[in-house]
């Protein structure tokens, strides 16, 4: 069947192989550290300021949202799995607050219009955990979780203003709004550069914390208004952590953070991926594996370009502690079971991510992966991380 | 998944296209704040592209398996219509009346079109509201689980608490009878009217309309004629059922009327008017036995003989159309 192959064709085929080559190896710690800068004066808003012009930025990789699929055909069809988009964040802090300056391009400004419904305004948003610090593990990125919750500032561009949110949240959906006087934002688009910028500025500390470690995690979000791009559809980062100038680094929060990171390598990326292809594709979807039904369990696309060597670990050998929240539990009914007297079904509970105990703990369906020898967990990590 | 369901039906041979039902809805519900431009209740003329414009291609609602599908978020300017006004100021100086910006589509744009060529031509009314489903689209698509269905009567409604303006239910509708209000950045939609149900009242666009068409009542009140007709006679049909949702609002199809003419100005006997086929579109395959019952009571009622359900749809008596207050007979 195979030809014979030709010296052109051998080039290629080693250049593929060169270039599949995991980039893991080189992704250290500090590519996750944004460097942050302290000031004896109020941070300002104005994203035009020369105080932010003075300031290096550090460009953040945002990857899309495939976690979960949403139903819109138009935002769904906008997904390109491959595509990154970058961020510059800059950093500025003073005794109590930190502000973020974020930039990026877009080449069109779009705005939420109360004159048309199928207006999305371009929007950006930072998350951070309500707690953090020794001992306490990152919630989970998409939105937090039960045992992990996360506050968020979202500023959307409409008409005339910019609609500055703040919310707390423990997982998809979990969103819920709250006051947030000390938090201010700001958000203008540059028609000549073709790029956004913004100012978030909130206080370091936030209410759960009583200690800062020097490493402040915290998380981006984009959304493009031109691809309908709302909610769960959008770009996210993985946890980054702001490096407060002005405080020592706890050596043992970093290195329960770093883990995974700037080793050679952590396991062997082909090893996982056999492991992968013969226990998890029943349930979950890869970059190149998609035998099972979307929804049935986190789509794992692009999965390493947001959760952490941890975060992999953690979920592998102890699911019940990542446990995600439902995006919606309706979006499955069950047509082989009976309906009732309004022909309504009950909802698929092959679809359901977990069950609950007698206590109502919500218990994840995935089984603990925590007897595999440890190479395998750590072939596995390797493999899902490589996943971009 | 309700403790009970309301349901609706509406005898599309009664319906005469008056709109008196889209005008109640309008004044009670949505003449201000952002709703200007919806019709939680309409009247389209079917066949014909509806409201918002071709609504039926714009996906939403279940697979044959009962998993949600995507589906596309209207646009005010190209799919439902920019509410336009006319210039009433200055027709006092005799200036003609016309409208001050110029209208592209709106919610009855294509009004008695209909398809097919004179002298064969047909068309019928369609009015439609919310289903209030049983597995509601919009209620399944909200990634905040914003929507909720009422155990008490199963009417389908948006907590605006929890409501983000996401639009994943507009999307996840169907019927696209969800709607986006962009002053309040929230969806909203036909609430049954329940404060008049609570009362014991239906909805206005039932109680308002002319022809007597729509009948309101609970599918386990055995009784009622809400339940008669979907159940006991089998001549009320949902709208698009393949979709997946199990809608609550139930139409009784129209039969075909005149016979169509042949060349030589003959009526053709046996020949359908309104093609089977395009109601079966609609409505199901049961259309076909639903229309044959029709006709069976009608012409038992022509002959003097009684007819339950042609009393029925008859509804001497307005009062009785409505049967919002029993309890259910098996609940």
């Amino acid at each position: 069947m195979h030809k014979p192959s030709t010296p052109l064709l051998s080039i290629l085929s080693t250049t593929i192989v060169l270039l599949s080559i995991p980039t893991m190896a080189n992704e250290t710690f500090d590519d996750l550290v944004i460097p942050s800068k302290s000031s004896f004066w109020s941070i300002p808003l104005d994203a035009q300021s020369t105080k932010w012009a003075d300031i290096k930025g550090k460009n953040i990789s945002l990857a899309p949202q495939m976690t979960v699929l949403l139903n819109d055909k138009e935002a769904n069809k906008a997904i390109k799995s491959n595509h990154k988009k970058e961020l510059v964040v800059k950093a500025m802090t003073n005794s109590k607050d930190i502000g973020l300056y974020l930039e990026w391009s877009d080449e069109s400004l779009n705005q939420a219009t109360t004159k048309e419904t199928k207006s999305f305004g371009d929007s950006v948003a930072i998350e951070i955990p309500l707690k953090f610090g020794k001992g306490e593990r990152l919630p989970y990125i998409g939105m937090g979780d039960e045992k992990a919750y996360v506050e968020v500032d979202m500023a959307r561009s409409a008409e005339g203003k910019v609609i500055k949110s703040h919310f707390v949240g423990a997982g998809f959906g979990s969103l819920t709004r709250r006051q947030a006087t000390n938090h201010d934002m700001s958000l203008t688009y540059d028609s000549n550069k073709k790029l956004w910028r913004a100012v978030i500025i909130r206080p370091i500390m936030n209410e759960k914390n009583r200690e800062i470690e020097g490493l402040l995690p915290i998380a981006f979000a984009l959304w493009n208004g031109a691809n309908n791009e709302r909610g769960g559809n959008k770009y996210l980062s993985g946890w980054h952590f702001i490096k407060l100038e002005k405080y020592k680094v706890s050596e043992q929060y970093q290195n329960e953070m770093s883990f995974g990171y700037g080793a050679k390598t952590i396991g062997d990326i082909e090893l996982g991926k056999q492991i992968f292809n013969s226990t998890c594709i029943g349930c979950h979807r890869s970059n190149d594996m998609k035998i099972a039904p979307e929804g049935l369990a986190p789509n794992l696309m692009g999965i390493g370009s947001i959760a952490s060597f941890s975060y992999l670990r953690d979920s592998i050998v102890d699911p019940n502690q990542v446990v995600i929240r439902q995006l919606n539990i309706n979006r499955h009914y069950n047509k082989s079971e009976k309906p009732d007297q309004f022909k309504a079904y009950p909802n698929n509970d092959a679809f359901m991510w977990y069950t609950k105990d007698e206590k109502g703990n919500k218990v994840s369906k995935m089984p603990s992966f925590q007897g595999l020898p440890p190479e395998s967990i750590n072939n596995l990590v390797a493999y899902l991380k490589s996943l971009k | 998944m309700s403790k009970r369901q309301l349901a609706m039906v509406m005898d599309l041979n009664k319906c005469i296209g008056c709109q008196t039902c889209t005008v109640a809805c309008k004044t009670q519900w949505t003449n201000r704040n952002g709703r200007e431009y919806m019709y939680w209740n309409n009247v389209e003329t079917k066949p014909g592209p509806g409201y918002p414009k071709k609504w039926e291609d714009m996906g939403g609602g279940f697979d044959s398996s009962g998993n949600l599908l995507e589906g596309e978020v209207p646009g005010l300017t190209k799919d439902y219509g920019v509410p336009w006004d006319f210039n009433y100021d200055e027709i006092a100086s005799g200036v003609p009346l016309v409208s001050t910006s110029e209208p592209k589509v709106g919610p009855n744009w294509d009004e008695d079109a209909g398809l097919g060529d004179f002298p064969n031509s047909y068309y019928f009314y369609l009015p439609r509201i919310c289903n209030h489903c049983s597995n509601p689209g919009c209620l399944s698509a909200c990634p905040r689980g914003a929507i909720f269905k009422r155990d008490q009567d199963g009417i389908v409604l948006v907590d605006h608490d929890r409501c983000e303006g996401l639009k994943y239910c507009i999307a996840g509708c169907p019927y696209k009878k969800i709607y986006f209000n962009p002053k309040l950045f929230k969806s909203e939609k036909c609430i049954m009217c329940f404060p008049r149900i609570e009362k014991g009242l239906p909805p206005a666009c039932a109680q308002q309309c002319v022809g007597r068409i729509r009948f309101v009542g609970y599918l386990d009140d055995l009784e009622g004629q809400v339940y008669k007709l979907v159940h006991q006679y089998k001549v009320a049909l949902p709208l698009h059922s393949e979709y997946g949702t199990q809608p609550n609002v139930f139409y009784v199809p129209p039969l075909s009327g005149p016979k169509k003419f042949d060349k030589t100005g003959k009526q053709i006997e046996g020949s359908d008017r309104i093609p089977l086929e395009y109601l079966e579109s609609l409505f199901g395959k049961e259309v076909s036995s639903a229309l044959k019952t029709l006709e069976i009571e009608r012409q038992k009622k022509k002959e003097g003989k009684p007819s339950e359900l042609m009393d029925l749809l008859i509804a001497y008596k307005h009062s009785e159309m409505f049967r919002i207050k029993p309890e259910a007979k098996n609940a």
